[in-house]
């Protein structure tokens, strides 16, 4: 493996005069180089390849049933500008990775905060809390589904047993409901995740600075406030960053649960894309609105980052 | 009584720490009974939320066509029965054959991941190498890539390569979205690892992959595990692949295959559905609980240093 | 300011004893030092003090109050960690403040008090800084400074000079005794160099396996130790101990074995003698060792016969580790003693009050 790629690092050119030292030092480095290669190689041929090819189909009119390119400029693009379906799969995967993220996030960060104390013989107690991360995404999608059931369903059963609402409520058979449905069952499956991390931050401030601030008179919400919550800035911003990310292209779960319906009230940018291409055939057109998510999403995640780095610095 | 002081140690461990549940019931004792009283309620109601629906799907796997199909369920099945799960594999939908296929293929795609990542993330992190950072980079920034985009395209070069409805493709594909996530996390473990170890076995006279192997390896068994199970967990999870690079039913793996059978054998059948779903849950749930403690230990060392 | 009065303090981690009946009384504005190895229980006591750490049984009052059950943030005590635990995201300014924000002082009070601390130690310039941008002295004098702006009743120092090298520790030494005759404030300071608890405490409480030994004035650890632990602990170089007979000569005592004599004056070796039921532990501390001149022993005749094993030079003196029977001594000798390693010496001592004797069974002194 090491000798085929070797001379493909062209990029090495000594910018000194070529002493035999630095000669030797490249040829070093370069041996750390292969290491990386193999991983390179699969990912060029995973990503990077279909990636460009993803540019280039968005320009063509291509079709999984006819698959001859044939080049139609901007064309998708102009169609897409005037798609109310993309716009709507837009605002979806805004609101349902938002939605989320923010309840997923802050009700980890509660429960993590609270299961601080419960050490030692408690432990179980985290552990159980963790269980809904062991559980396949499409499980989820399903029991949840299930559970939300119109006739049949053990929550409208509940709901009507406590004459908490007059007539089965179609959780997932109209528009109103579908959304805050599915994140509902998301947020349950996400939650552990958020958890997890907030409980691996907090081990990480140091028990003397708490106790600092203990007999500097902080109390308990001001020792959260003032001192624990900067301790999970950077777990903080790497789950959200990973969960927004996982969001966005979240596709089993609203594939299993609504499929993307009722309607399009669910249809997320993966749904829609994975519909035109898979279901519609028009591989040109679900390139073009991959593209255009694409960008979309790297300004969300470099705007992201540098909103933290600004705060971090200030 | 551990009571040595060890002096440049972030947490102050040594110095008569009082035992976990000491110092819990001290905090206890010290906090008002209102507060006591939110926290349990709080934790109560969080432990039902958790576990009800869990206990849901594993009730109605129990339960008879006939009561599954009462418009008010019972709470637990009367009579209990199995023979919803002796369904899954007598049914028109090869249950034994998608769960083969997702063990195969998740086992297989974590096994090349910790290898490959374990080399990337070691030459990330120790190498020094022209563009070095911006590959780094480069290999991380990948996990944003929206996948479903690729998808078509990488359709395209499997039909063309013979690659769809194999297993060989279906773990190159799980490769495009947990290399960059191994190789991300094993660079957080190995950067948590102290060079001057590894440059004690380069003075005692090893090759740099002999310290790699022999010392920085061993050091990052917990990067290892995690690295292991998160690509686990995520390619056992995965639904898109298997649904659109493979269209043979019999090379299916369990997520797509209990998309395809609700649609098909399950439709009204619940408990023959969460018989189904209870079945992929358990080697991850297995897998999850056997290594829960490495995972939050790997989180803190690997995910959180690799910022 | 107040006092703070321990009473038959216990604590127990599981089954283990930490601590066993301390008792200690530090008056307003004392300064006093808990000193004791790794594991002899002073950083326990002193979070206990700080109410961070649970006592399994006796009673801690600040003042005329009993503070047992009274959380940390209410006792009115600033403390200081041995690694400074400053908050990291804040900067020096805002760390000083921080617990006076926390107890709602005006702002125009937080600034000028941090302000004059800030002065008092000598960080004005430092304010805007954040904690990693700041020398290990300059984030002590931080600390020191986050604890004087609260104008506690008490201050609780939990080894805080033991991160700085020893130049520094030195300078912070005269700056933390300045700050204490400044405030006159209650201290309570632990350290495990008996160095600087010699230098630093009105009072030194010597501790060991969760007991406090004794409690004295440095002068009186130095002069009359009550056991053995505090002997050998209290001085430097450390005193040396050999083990001896007592034999009655004529109507005299001398402490003997194979290559000693030990002479005390008569009252102190009659109590020896009264006191003794075996063995005895002789303790004998370096300064008042010399070399026996070629006329014999001087004076009290003691003679104690070795071999020199280790010459550290130091300037003016020098520190002789001699080997007298299975025992070493270690003896502050002028630098005009030439010795070599193999030398064989005679010893003898210059005052009686640099002997010590002690029980060898339980170590608790006899003299």
């Amino acid at each position: 493996m090491t000798t085929e790629v070797l001379p493909a690092e062209g990029t090495t050119h000594p910018a000194g005069p070529p002493t035999w030292a630095r000669f030797h030092r490249l040829i070093r480095k370069k041996r750390m180089l292969w290491m990386v290669l193999p991983t390179l190689a699969i990912l060029a041929f995973v990503i990077a390849y279909p990636a460009v090819r993803a540019v280039q189909l968005s320009f063509t009119s291509t079709s999984l049933i006819n698959p001859v390119a044939r080049g139609v400029g901007f064309t998708n693009y102009r169609t897409l500008f005037h798609d109310s379906v993309f716009y709507t799969a837009l605002k979806n995967t805004l609101v349902f990775t938002g939605s989320s993220v923010l309840l997923a996030g802050v009700g980890g960060l509660v429960l993590a905060l609270l299961l601080e104390d419960f050490l030692g013989r408690f432990r179980w107690v985290q552990t159980v809390l963790l269980t809904p991360w062991a559980v396949p995404t499409v499980v989820a999608a399903y029991l949840f589904r299930y559970m939300f059931e119109e006739s049949g369903g053990v929550v409208n059963s509940v709901l009507l047993q406590l004459h908490l609402v007059s007539h089965a409520v179609p959780f997932l058979a109209s528009p109103q409901w579908s959304m805050p449905t599915v994140v509902l069952a998301n947020v349950w499956a996400q939650l552990p995740f958020f958890l997890l991390v907030f409980s691996a931050g907090l081990k990480t401030v140091p028990d003397e600075v708490v106790e600092a601030a203990r007999t500097d008179g902080a109390g308990r919400w001001s020792i959260v406030r003032h001192v624990k919550l900067h301790y999970l800035r950077s777990a903080a911003v790497i789950a959200v960053l990973l969960m927004v990310i996982a969001n966005f292209n979240n596709f089993p779960h609203i594939e299993s649960m609504t499929g993307g319906g009722p309607g399009i009230s669910t249809t997320t940018l993966v749904i829609y894309v994975y519909q035109l291409a898979f279901s519609s055939y028009d591989v040109g057109y679900a390139s073009a609105v991959g593209v255009v998510w694409l960008v979309i999403l790297l300004v969300l995640a470099v705007g992201f980052v540098r909103a933290v780095r600004m705060e971090g610095t200030s | 009584m551990s009571t040595v002081t060890l002096p440049g140690r972030a947490r102050s461990t040594g110095r008569n720490r009082p035992r976990p549940l000491q110092a819990f019931a001290h905090r206890w004792r010290t906090k008002g009974l209102v507060w006591r009283g939110v926290v349990v309620v709080v934790i109560v109601v969080m432990l039902v939320w958790s576990l009800a629906p869990i206990y849901w799907m594993i009730a109605t796997s129990l339960k008879t066509s006939a009561q599954v199909a009462l418009p008010n369920p019972t709470l637990y099945p009367h009579p209990a029965t199995v023979s919803n799960y002796g369904g899954l594999f007598s049914g028109p939908f090869p249950f034994g054959s998608f769960l083969e296929n997702s063990v195969v293929t998740s086992v297989i795609t974590s096994v090349i991941t910790v290898v490959l990542s374990a080399l990337a993330g070691y030459s990330f992190s120790r190498g020094r190498y022209l563009f070095r950072g911006p590959l780094t980079y480069a290999v991380l920034a990948t996990q944003m890539l929206p996948l479903a985009v690729l998808l078509v395209p990488l359709y395209l070069e499997f039909l063309n390569l013979h690659l769809l409805n194999s297993d060989v493709g279906l773990v190159i594909g799980y490769c495009s979205f947990s290399l960059p996530f191994g190789a991300w996390l094993m660079k957080g473990f190995i950067d948590g690892i102290p060079i001057e170890i590894e440059n004690a076995a380069r003075v005692d006279g090893s090759s740099q992959f002999f310290v790699f192997l022999r010392v920085t390896l061993p050091l990052a068994g917990a990067g290892l595990v995690t690295t292991a199970v998160f690509v686990f967990i995520n390619t056992w999870n995965n639904l898109l692949y298997p649904l659109t690079l493979v269209n043979q039913l019999s090379k299916q793996t369990l997520p797509p295959g209990l998309l395809l059978s609700f649609t098909g054998q399950f439709k009204t059948d619940w408990g023959g559905m969460m018989a189904a779903a209870f079945l992929t849950t358990v080697p991850l749930a297995v897998a999850f609980f056997a290594i829960q403690r490495f995972l939050v230990r790997g989180l803190t060392a690997g995910a959180l240093a690799g910022v | 300011m107040a006092s703070v009065t321990i009473t038959e303090v216990m604590k127990k981690f599981g089954d283990e004893p930490v601590l066993q009946h301390c008792n200690l009384q530090v008056d307003d504005g004392e300064f006093v030092v808990l000193v004791g190895a790794s594991g002899s229980g002073k950083t326990t006591l002193l979070r206990i003090v700080a109410g961070l750490e649970e006592l399994t049984d006796g009673q801690v009052m600040i003042g005329d109050r009993v503070v047992n059950d009274v959380d940390v943030k209410d006792r009115n005590i600033a403390m200081v960690f041995q690694n400074y635990a400053l908050y990291p995201h804040m900067n020096v300014y805002d760390n000083m403040a921080f617990g006076l924000r926390r107890q709602h002082t005006p702002k125009v009070e937080i600034a000028e008090r941090v302000t004059s601390a800030a002065k008092i130690l000598g960080i004005e310039h430092l304010v805007k800084r954040k904690p990693k941008q700041l020398s290990g002295g300059q984030r002590q004098r931080v600390a020191l400074g986050r604890a004087i702006v609260r104008q506690p009743s008490v201050f609780l120092m939990d080894e805080p000079l033991s991160n700085l090298d020893a130049h520094l520790r030195a300078e912070m030494r005269g700056e933390i005794l300045k700050l204490h005759r400044r405030l006159a404030a209650t201290f309570i300071f632990v350290t495990h160099d008996q160095v600087e608890a010699l230098t630093m405490g009105d009072r030194i409480a010597v501790m060991s396996d969760g007991k406090i030994l004794q409690v004295g004035t440095p002068d009186d650890l130095y002069q009359r130790p009550v056991n053995r632990f505090v002997g050998g602990f209290i001085g430097a170089p450390a005193m040396g101990f050999i083990t001896c007979d007592v034999v009655t000569v004529g109507d005299g005592v001398v402490l003997r074995n194979a290559s000693a004599e030990v002479y005390l004056p008569p009252e102190r070796a009659a109590l020896v003698a009264q006191r003794a039921t075996g063995p005895v532990s002789v303790g004998l501390r370096p300064d008042y060792l010399r070399l026996c001149g070629d006329g014999g022993p001087a004076g009290s005749g003691t003679v104690l016969r070795g071999i020199v094993e280790v010459v550290e030079p130091l300037g003016a003196d020098q520190h002789v580790m001699v080997r007298v029977g299975d025992a070493s001594l270690t003896a502050k000798l002028p630098r005009s003693d030439r010795l070599q390693i193999d030398d064989k010496v005679t010893l003898t001592v210059t005052d009686d009050v640099g002997v010590h004797v002690f029980d060898s069974a339980s170590g608790d002194a006899l003299s």
